[in-house]
């Protein structure tokens, strides 16, 4: 791996999400906090980008922008060109449904489901017919190593298997990019690099859009790009050439 | 199955003992609130089983003063009426004041004819119209105090003084379980006979006529006109239907029927708020999972129909063993209370206001959880900590 410096923009053709003046703020005591202000930034389309910075800094405000889980107070978000900023709620759920696979530091599985009811749970919101639920659920979990797993409950998963599992989840409705929020911050060496490596897969032999907000070099050191904020700006851009 | 169904009966089971707990006391509320409903239902059933062209002639005064004997022929003589029989409450104390159950001195074989509900064979009449100190006794007073035919029983009187011996000529049976069976009836010509003797200014009156009308139509003019035949001498009469003079008996005890009714509903109101706060805990401790369910795509009313689901299945789980419960318990109870009720039987409003009381529960219950949940932004339920 080496660090080849600051960034260039992307071209217009590549461009998968595409922040425009985008600002943010959360009311404390009585007062709007700024987070983010006036921000603008693309991300590619097939990009893995981490986003780095301190507590504070709006990495996590910004991923939940992108994600359509949260509304900007001001500016677009297109993705794909559509502006998900001007969809109501009931749309931009299935705009998520679509296009977003999410995956969280402490997983968010359903605990009363095993690992493939889990992973199906996206698809009932398709038309599929239940059997090919399953098998798209089944094929989801062998991705990510975990086909002798499918009938366990979360419950009798390590915390590494749960985020695969999570992971699978997130994929098995083929959306068009995947949000990862600390997806290491919760487990061991060992089973953050499985997660890692998985991730890199996706995202290089499969092409999925990854945008990962980590607090740790290491995890961000698997993104094609880092981006780095600082009281809701950015500070600095980094790319990487993988090897 | 939908994966809302598993959801929401995966959900039910999670908490094992918690859903217990709840289950627990929807049953005991429920099962309350159809017992006591039940209770009241059975103290109006004396109106609700009344015959409408009965009616019943006593002194305008008062129920407790008698009138005379010697009013029969003037009342049968009224146009309208086929029928007449009379009756006495006695009172009578039966080895211990505790030992209560009801007693009437009646005209025997006009009582009988006129009373087709209380069904005796016709070797138990023959018996009974045959030995002047013969009685009858129903059948669920037999089984409590043991009596069988030809017994010997004594009671002490409390309106009429003195110990009375009288003889079991059979028991009877009740054409309906809502009949009342834990009465005795014996001879009025009996008791008068011996009043004759003892208590010469208590003889020949009785405390009640009971007028057979020929038709329903005619009620309310027959009973003017009976009422009309003894107006302005010493003992004027009040004459009403079966019915009227129940529901005015009832009324006497109306303050507690309202108090019980009132207590079944608070019962329902304080397993609401219990089954509330379980379902707000609940609700409280799954802000995550929700949050998790609407980021990946399903509705804020999905979220909602899995917490109403699973209140409701809780609540209908309660609400069907509580009403399973019900007519046992209710048996039990009459058994307990011994004469008070004639039966405890449940009826099947009650079994429907049990099943609605279980279905509103779980579904108020459920209102402000469901709220809380759908309407929480995707953000800040994915910090909520389980």
């Amino acid at each position: 791996m080496s660090i080849t410096g600051v960034s260039e923009a992307p071209t217009g053709e590549d461009v998968l999400i595409a922040l425009r003046d985008v600002s943010k703020g959360y009311r404390r005591g009585g007062q709007i906090v700024p987070v983010l202000s006036k921000f603008t930034f693309d991300i590619r389309c097939k990009e893995f980008l981490a986003l780095m910075g301190p507590s504070g800094s709006g990495k996590s405000t910004l991923l939940n922008l992108i994600a359509g889980i949260d509304s900007p107070d001001h500016g677009s978000i297109k993705v794909a060109g559509e502006d998900i900023t001007r969809l109501p709620e009931a749309d931009l759920a299935d705009w998520r449904a679509a296009n977003v696979g999410f995956i969280f530091q402490f997983y968010n599985l359903m605990p009363v489901l095993t690992a493939l009811e889990n992973v199906e749970l996206p698809l009932t919101l398709t038309g599929l017919k239940r059997r090919e639920r399953r098998d798209r659920a089944q094929l989801a979990l062998s991705l990510v190593g975990l086909s002798d797993r499918v009938k366990h409950l979360p419950s009798e998963l390590s915390g590494g298997q749960q985020q695969r599992v999570a992971i699978a989840r997130a994929i098995v409705t083929d959306p068009t990019m995947l949000v990862a929020d600390e997806p290491t911050g919760d487990l061991d060496r060992q089973s953050a690099e499985e997660v890692l490596g998985i991730m890199q897969r996706l995202n290089r032999e499969m092409g999925k859009t990854i945008v990962m907000v980590t607090h740790d070099g290491r995890a961000a050191a698997h993104a094609k790009r880092i981006m780095h904020l600082e009281k809701g700006e950015l500070s600095y851009l980094v790319e990487q050439r993988l090897e | 199955m939908s994966q809302w169904l598993k959801l929401v009966a995966r959900n039910v089971l999670r908490h094992r003992l918690r859903t217990s707990l709840t289950l627990f006391g929807l049953v005991v509320a429920i099962l309350a609130f159809g017992v006591l409903q039940t209770v009241v239902d059975t103290w109006y059933a004396g109106v609700n089983g009344a015959i409408p062209s009965r009616l019943l002639t006593r002194n305008a005064m008062s129920f407790a003063l008698p009138l005379p004997q010697a009013y029969e022929k003037r009342i049968s003589a009224v146009d309208g009426v086929r029928r007449v029989t009379y009756m006495n409450w006695f009172g009578g104390i039966y080895k211990d004041p505790k030992n209560f159950f009801p007693q009437f001195a009646i005209d025997a074989a006009s009582y009988l004819d006129m009373h087709p509900e209380i069904l005796v064979s016709d070797e138990v009449r023959r018996s009974f119209l045959r030995d002047r100190r013969g009685a009858i006794v129903g059948r669920k007073l037999a089984n409590r105090y043991g009596f069988k035919p030809g017994n010997v029983i004594q009671l002490r009187g409390t309106i009429f003084p003195g110990n009375w011996e009288f003889v079991i000529a059979g028991i009877f049976d009740g054409r309906d379980p809502k009949t009342d069976t834990s009465h005795l009836y014996f001879r009025w010509d009996y008791l008068n006979e011996i009043l004759r003797v003892r208590s010469k200014a208590q003889a020949d009156q009785v405390g009640f006529f009971v007028v057979d009308v020929v038709s329903i139509d005619r009620v309310a003019e027959v009973s003017q006109a009976i009422d009309a035949v003894f107006r302005n001498s010493f003992a004027e009469t009040l004459t009403e239907t079966e019915r009227s003079f129940q529901i005015g008996f009832v009324k006497q005890t109306e303050a507690m029927l309202i108090s019980i009714r009132i207590v079944s509903f608070v019962v329902i109101f304080i397993i609401l708020s219990v089954m509330a706060n379980t379902m707000a805990m609940t609700a409280r401790e799954r802000l995550r999972e929700y949050a998790t369910l609407k980021a990946i795509g399903f509705s804020p009313g999905y979220v909602a129909r899995l917490i109403l689901g699973e209140s409701v299945v809780i609540a209908s789980i309660g609400g069907a063993i509580a009403i399973a419960l019900t007519p046992p318990v209710a048996a039990h109870l009459a058994v307990l209370s011994a004469t008070l009720f004639p039966a405890l039987i449940v009826s099947a409003s009650t079994v429907m206001l049990q099943a609605l009381s279980a279905l509103v529960v779980g579904a108020l219950a459920a209102v402000f959880p469901m709220r809380r949940a759908a309407h929480v932004s995707i953000v800040n339920g994915l910090r909520a900590v389980g």
